[in-house]
């Protein structure tokens, strides 16, 4: 999957941001993910700016003090596509109005997805 | 030690399922466990787990849509913040029934197959079934919910692993979930007429690596691992035990997995009697595995130990009669032979689950 800056990002419309005694939980259809930090951070940037470049220029800003925060959050990033929590939005579908779940507007301390754990699957 | 907050509730709502598949992970004797939970227990049951932490919940079972009080059970999830997954046999559910759910905010749907083609599929399902569970499939696609086909693996129908990921691709599968079969229940009594060879896997393993090269990211994510059997290491069993699940029994038993409720010895709580932040955080038997104090060498002072957390305590005990004993799936296991020999056994035909007993 291609990290060029001028890709464009959304939350995928299958995942949910749900808050739990103070931490973000990402929730998959078949797992759930508990956000460190910057990871709900990045996911709240996507929802208001969607470039690869302007999440990258955000984060920046917050984390002046992170020498290491850009590829913090392409590694955060690509994790989250492979993952299917992300996804590319088309230019052509984002002014259509067919624009990704909205975010929780909370965000807490430092850092990526910390648990997940696969859902159900019985043999 | 203190009991972490758990993320997923596995609720099994019920052990009914008009499917013998040989590799059930049912309990092998469901007069046992007779069906108590209603829908109002559940939505109490989806509230104290969303108290707990939990934030996702998987409406399983046996069959899940055998209960004529699904709408009701998926509601009462839904209205306490849970993300409600259907897992499901696709029938008794239909299309119509499928929409309500949809309406009444199910997000995702788990649709388990047999094989690739009806023939094969419901000659394991033991009954005619494919073409109602491809039906439910592109339903759920219609609706807007999210898409997993699940096929469990055995030496049957590891052959067909080029035509499931056609299969799932063509039908717009968000995943496709080819899940090597595990060894409880019913195919661990069928072990020898399901177990692959090393050949299968690694011919399995061969052709989804290249299809999702060719892929690139588009079509379904596929997860295909090799089974525990056929590894060095043992699984991460549930992610470890009572640490980031919680499953509810029909009876309303708060276990770590769907199996540990066989293991002997182990109090075990029940909701109808206990908080679900009772059970999960004090009933004895959530804590006999938490953590690393339990284990014994080698897992003890294994480097891995909070990576796979010492495999299955159900796989120990059914293979070994020891819950504490390292899970023989590891190579480093003194009792790993028994997995050794378990790879080379062999027998024709399975015995189809049985449903006798069942509510």
């Amino acid at each position: 999957m291609s990290l060029d800056p001028a890709r464009r990002l959304g939350l995928s419309r299958h995942a949910d941001l749900k808050s739990r005694d103070g931490d973000f939980v990402l929730v998959l259809p078949e797992r759930a993910l508990r956000l460190g930090g910057s990871g709900a951070e990045i996911l709240r940037v996507i929802s208001e700016e969607r470039t690869i470049g302007a999440i990258l220029q955000t984060m920046r800003e917050r984390y002046a003090d992170t020498p290491d925060i850009e590829s913090e959050v392409l590694g955060f990033l690509d994790e989250m596509l492979k993952l299917g929590g992300i996804v590319p939005i088309d230019p052509a579908e984002a002014t259509n109005g067919s624009s990704p779940a909205p975010v929780g507007s909370d965000s807490n301390g430092a850092a990526g997805a910390d648990r997940t754990t696969p859902m159900g699957a019985k043999s | 030690m203190k009991a972490p907050a758990p993320l997923n509730l596995i609720a099994e709502l019920t052990y009914r399922c008009p499917l013998q598949c040989p590799y059930c992970s049912n309990p092998l004797d469901l007069s046992a466990y007779p069906e108590s939970l209603s829908a109002e227990d559940w939505g109490r049951v989806f509230d104290e787990s969303a108290a707990l932490g939990v934030v996702h919940v998987g409406l399983t079972g046996g069959e899940p849509s055998t209960r004529r009080d699904l709408e009701e059970i998926l509601a009462r999830a839904v209205a306490a913040d849970l993300y409600p997954h259907l897992v499901t046999a696709g029938m008794p559910l239909d299309s119509t029934r499928l929409a309500e759910l949809a309406r009444l905010g199910l997000r995702s749907v788990q649709v388990s197959i047999q094989d690739s083609e009806p023939s094969t599929s419901d000659r394991v399902a033991g009954t005619r079934s494919f073409e109602e569970k491809i039906a439910i499939c592109e339903k759920t696609r219609e609706l807007g919910l999210a898409l997993t086909i699940n096929c469990v693996l055995h030496r049957h129908n590891l052959a067909s692993v080029p035509a499931l990921l056609e299969l799932a691709s063509r039908l717009g599968a968000d995943r496709l979930e080819l899940a090597n079969t595990q060894y409880h229940g019913w195919a661990l009594r069928n072990r020898a007429a399901l177990m692959p060879t090393r050949e299968q896997l690694l011919e399995a393993s061969r052709v989804v690596r290249e299809a999702e090269a060719a892929a690139a990211g588009s079509g379904p994510t596929v997860l295909f691992v090799l089974p525990d059997y056929f590894s060095d290491r043992p699984k991460p069993c549930m992610g470890g035990w009572g640490r980031l699940a919680l499953v509810v029994d029909p009876t309303g038993m708060v276990l770590p997995c769907h199996e540990a409720g066989g293991l002997p010895g182990l109090e075990f709580w029940n909701v109808r009697e206990k908080s679900v932040e009772q059970c999960w955080s004090e009933a004895p038997g959530m804590n006999a595995y938490r953590g690393t104090e339990w284990m014994r060498e080698p897992c003890r002072s294994c480097p891995e130990r909070e990576r796979d957390f010492g495999g299955c305590r159900c796989q120990a005990f059914r293979l070994l009669g020891d819950a504490d004993a390292t899970d023989p799936a590891c190579a480093l296991s003194p009792d790993h032979e028994f997995i050794v020999a378990a790879r080379d056994e062999r027998v024709a035909q399975w015995q189809p689950r049985r449903a006798r007993g069942a509510q």
